[in-house]
Order: C-alpha cells, then sequence, then structure tokens
C-alpha cells in the first residue's frame, strides 16, 4: 500500500514539473477528478455491473463445464485416453485468437462476450480438474470401493473432496481469465462494460478517463479473487486450502 | 466352519495393456469363523495382491488352466467387496480422509446404513475400543501414525464386521506402539469373535498373534508352509514371548522361510 501511495507522488512530481515529457499521461490527480466524475455523473458504475455480470456468469458456466467434464476425464481411462491428444492441441491455442472468428460468428453482441469467456475459462478448470482426480491416491478410491459406495457418492464423499484443492486452483485462474477475456472483448466486440469505456475514452482524448478504466479493471480482479477467496474459506476446511492461495 | 475358502487360486498383477505378471499360481487354505491367520512372506512375494483378493479389490485369473480357482466367503463366491468383510489397509496416511475429522471418518462405512444416533453409538464404541474416545473431534492430520493407524482399524470395526482384513498395519509404527497396539488388537478380537486374516513380515508378531501362520513363497508364490500356534489365550507380551508353544511355533516359521542352517 504504501508502495503504490509512493509511486503516485513520485508520478505526480514528474508530470507536473514536465520532468517526464510524455503526451496524454495524466498525472494521478488528474486520474482521481476523472474517476469522481465517472463514477458519480458518468457511466462507471454501469459498465462495471455489466463486466462483472458477464465475466461471473461466464465463469460460472465454465466452471459446471469444467468441472464436469474434468470428472468424467479423470474417472474414465478411456475417455482420457481418446481425448487428451485433441484437448492438448486445442488447448495450445490462446483463447483470444478466437475473438476474430466470434465476433464474424456472433456479430457485436452480449453472446459474442460470454461464449469467449466461457471457452476460455474452461480449461484452466477442467486441465486443474482431471490433474486432481488423476494424482488421488489409489487406496483412497479403493476405502471407497471396500465401503460399496456408489458412483455418485464416491464422487460426493471422496473424489470430489480429496480432488478440491486443485479444482480450486482452477477456478481461480479461470476467474482471472474470464475477467481478461471479458474485458477483450468488450474492447473489441460488444460495445459495452469496462473495455469499451477504456475505448471510447482512448477514442475522446481523454487518457484521465482511460486510467479510470484501466485501474477499475484492475481492482475488480482483486476484488473477485478475494470474493472467490472468501467463498472458499467457507466452505472448505482450513488446512486443504493452505497451498492453494499461496501464491 | 470355513468363512473363507480360497482353492487354487491364480492372480496377475500389471496394467491393463503392459506386461502381466503372474503373481500367485495354487494358492489354496482355509479360514474359519472366528479364527486369527496371518500371511507371511518376504517382500513383493504377493501379500498385499493375496489380501486384496479376499477383500474383492483384485479379481482372480480368469484363464486358469484348471477351472477349479475358487474364493469364498461365507459360502459366497466373492465378487467385489463382501459384505461384513472390512480391510485395513499398510498406509494410514493416505486412507484416511484428510477432510473429515476422526470421528467423521470412522461414520463413513455407517452412513446411509444407519439412523444418525445408530450411527454415533456406533463411532463411539468403535473409538472406544481403539482408545481414542478422547480424539472424537481431532483431524487426522493432528494425530501421530499409530493414533491414525487406530482410527483406521475403528473405521473398519464400526460396521462389525465378520472378517477383518489386516496388511502390515503395524509395518510403520515404532517396537513399543507397535507392541501396544497387537494387544488391543488381540483384546478386540476376543471381544468381538472376529476371523482376521493379518498380512505381516514380522515373523516374532505373526506368532504372537494368531492361531495359524500360513508362509507364502515362490515365485508365482503358493502356501508353502502352515505353522499352528498352540499358545494359550489371552495372551501377553511377555509371558506369552516367553512361552515353550510361541518359542516352538517361532523356531518353526523360522525353519521355513530361512531353512535349517
Ligand atoms: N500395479 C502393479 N503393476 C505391476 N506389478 C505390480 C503391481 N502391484 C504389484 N506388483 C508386483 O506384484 C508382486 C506382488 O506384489 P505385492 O504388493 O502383493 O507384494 P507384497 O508381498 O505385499 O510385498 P510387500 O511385503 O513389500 O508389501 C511384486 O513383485 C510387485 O512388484
Ligand atoms: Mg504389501
Amino acid at each position: 500500500m504504501l508502495v503504490l501511495v509512493a509511486i503516485a507522488g513520485i508520478w505526480e512530481v514528474l508530470v507536473r514539473f514536465s520532468i517526464a515529457d510524455v503526451q496524454f499521461l495524466p498525472a494521478p490527480s488528474e486520474i482521481a477528478a476523472a474517476a469522481q466524475g465517472e463514477i458519480f455523473g458518468g457511466e462507471l458504475v454501469g459498465r462495471l455491473i455489466h463486466t462483472v455480470g458477464v465475466t461471473a456468469l461466464g465463469w460460472g458456466i465454465a466452471s459446471v463445464i469444467g468441472v464436469g467434464l474434468g470428472l468424467l476425464l479423470g474417472l474414465s481411462p478411456t475417455a482420457y485416453r481418446y481425448s487428451m491428444t485433441s484437448f492438448e492441441v486445442t488447448r495450445a491455442i490462446p483463447p483470444i485468437t478466437f475473438v476474430p472468428a466470434a465476433l464474424l460468428i456472433f456479430g457485436f453482441s452480449l453472446k459474442m462476450e460470454l461464449v469467449l469467456v466461457i471457452y476460455g475459462g474452461i480449461w484452466p478448470v477442467l486441465i486443474n480438474t482431471i490433474g486432481g482426480v488423476r494424482s488421488i491416491a489409489p487406496e483412497l478410491r479403493d476405502v471407497g470401493t471396500m465401503l460399496r459406495l456408489s458412483t455418485p457418492e464416491t464422487i460426493r464423499k471422496i473424489v470430489l473432496p480429496a480432488a478440491m484443492p486443485s479444482v480450486v486452483v482452477g477456478l481461480r485462474l479461470g476467474l482471472s481469465l474470464c475477467l481478461v477475456l471479458a474485458v477483450v472483448a468488450e474492447m473489441v466486440g460488444n460495445p459495452e462494460g469496462l473495455g469499451n469505456g477504456l475505448i471510447r475514452a482512448r477514442q475522446a482524448l481523454q487518457p484521465a478517463l482511460m486510467f479510470v478504466y484501466v485501474i477499475a479493471a484492475g481492482l475488480l480482479g482483486v476484488a473477485l479473487n478475494a470474493g472467490l477467496r472468501a467463498t472458499a474459506r467457507a466452505f472448505l476446511p482450513g488446512n486443504a486450502l493452505k497451498d492453494v492461495f499461496a501464491s | 466352519m470355513a468363512e473363507y475358502e480360497c482353492l487354487n487360486l491364480r492372480a496377475e498383477v500389471g496394467s491393463r495393456r503392459g506386461a502381466k505378471r503372474l503373481v500367485l499360481d495354487g494358492v489354496s487354505f482355509e479360514v474359519g469363523a472366528g479364527e486369527f491367520v496371518s500371511i507371511m512372506g518376504r517382500s513383493g512375494v504377493g501379500k498385499t495382491t493375496l489380501l486384496r483378493v479376499l477383500a474383492g479389490l483384485h479379481e482372480p485369473s480368469a484363464d486358469s488352466p484348471t477351472s477349479d480357482c475358487m474364493v469364498r466367503f461365507s459360502d459366497e463366491a466373492v465378487a467385489g467387496p463382501p459384505e461384513g468383510v472390512s480391510l485395513v489397509f499398510q498406509d494410514y496416511t493416505s486412507s484416511l480422509l484428510p477432510w473429515r475429522s476422526v470421528a467423521r471418518n470412522v461414520e463413513l462405512p455407517l452412513e446411509g446404513r444407519l439412523s444418525k444416533a445408530d450411527r454415533q453409538v456406533r463411532v463411539t464404541e468403535a473409538l472406544e475400543m481403539v482408545g481414542l474416545a478422547d480424539r472424537h473431534d481431532a483431524q487426522p492430520f493432528e494425530l501421530s501414525g499409530g493414533m491414525q493407524q487406530r482410527v483406521q482399524l475403528a473405521r473398519a470395526l464400526a460396521s462389525r464386521p465378520a472378517a477383518l482384513l489386516m496388511d502390515e498395519p503395524f509395518g510403520a509404527l515404532d517396537a513399543l506402539t507397535k507392541a501396544d497396539l497387537e494387544d488391543q488388537l488381540l483384546e478386540i478380537f476376543t471381544a468381538t469373535g472376529t476371523t482376521v486374516v493379518f498380512v505381516t513380515h514380522d515373523i516374532e508378531e505373526a506368532v504372537y498373534l494368531s492361531d495359524r501362520v500360513l508362509v507364502l513363497d515362490g515365485s508365482p508364490a503358493k502356501i508353502v508352509a502352515e505353522i499352528p500356534v498352540e499358545s494359550p489365550r489371552p495372551r501377553t507380551q511377555m509371558h506369552t514371548r516367553e512361552s515353550p508353544e510361541f518359542l516352538r511355533a517361532r523356531h518353526r516359521v523360522h525353519e521355513v522361510i530361512f531353512g535349517t542352517e
């Protein structure tokens, strides 16, 4: 926190006294003023709600698909063998490269944004769920078999809790990625949300406003991560999560 | 009356696609109801494999030339884990559920079978039997190795099994804890009348605990000797280990395993 204040102070001094003569670089004080205007009289709140909504919805859908598919692939060696090569290839393509394709197919729309967010968000969840399930100690699986648990019981009582730390890592990576993709989609495709606000500010030659949106997106990322952490804490025992949020 | 019957058992291990290795061939023995039988043999001989077959976790080899291969528990062919059989795993660290408390681990086999109140009674009873009644709410990782193995034993006992299969359960414990747990197991064995099949590579332990010691040897392995232990019960660490019956049985097992010098 102190470091941030120091950086802002130095930045302010550099810009004020034209030591760093960079065109269109606003001083922190200007950004603060712009932020105040945008929050109380402008579009920031509406745009923020849009981006949060799309990110959360897309991430939720991606997580359900990712965990479900991950359980299936992690538990069935046959399904794993048949699909892993094609997954590896598909996964290697950065989701951002699908932006033009999504734009062509879905046009400038909410659908385009959601599809992109969901597609990108599935991967980390899927890969980490598969990894988590496949690394469960064979003894633990035998415990379930010995107790003659049904498949749903085994998944609920043994597989999911055992894989949970790994799944939560996936959910967390997925959430960050979903936010990135939502903002990118808003910048080039769906004309709403923080990403679009950023582009608008640039087009209007309002650098201070642009930085307001940059900071808003950053703070949103921090807030989403903190929210996820709190939720995970509430639902999982402390020891299972120790290393999940360490990084 | 025989509880477990095993006739000409053949078992292979190996991955589904990789090379299979015949580990057990022609293993035949019986275990009577309420009997305590130990299975001994050198490392890698196939003790765990045999116990997993008895537990219904490992299928006997199907392509037997003699088709009389048979494993039965209380007069029914073993296909999958039989009702009334509990297994205590060698490695307690990976067989307890670390996200559940001690009591909830012990409760696991009872869920969906008994009412909440009945489950509480059984859990308390099982934890008392292993001397852990006061660690009801502890998490497994807060306990010592010996205590964790007791929790596993309590979990196996909670369903009041007819037969208890144990795979080197005290192998990783220090000598004092081991002696302690051996006596506790004998007490439980006497009190419950459970049949026990106990795998170990500790000769003293096998003789101290068992009515009979079976020795597994060869590759593929079969039962090469069967040594009865005549020491009377109840047994105590000090007296039993000095009794002539104990010494005679120990001598016999030594002879079988290491040959006569
Ligand atoms: N999954 C597996 N794949 C290939 N070989 C295996 C597998 N499991 C066991 N084996 C082999 O089968 C043989 C018997 O193994 P098993 O675990 O039954 O021995 P054990 O008598 O229990 O040994 P220990 O006393 O060390 O526990 C060993 O030689 C081992 O190498
Ligand atoms: Mg073994």
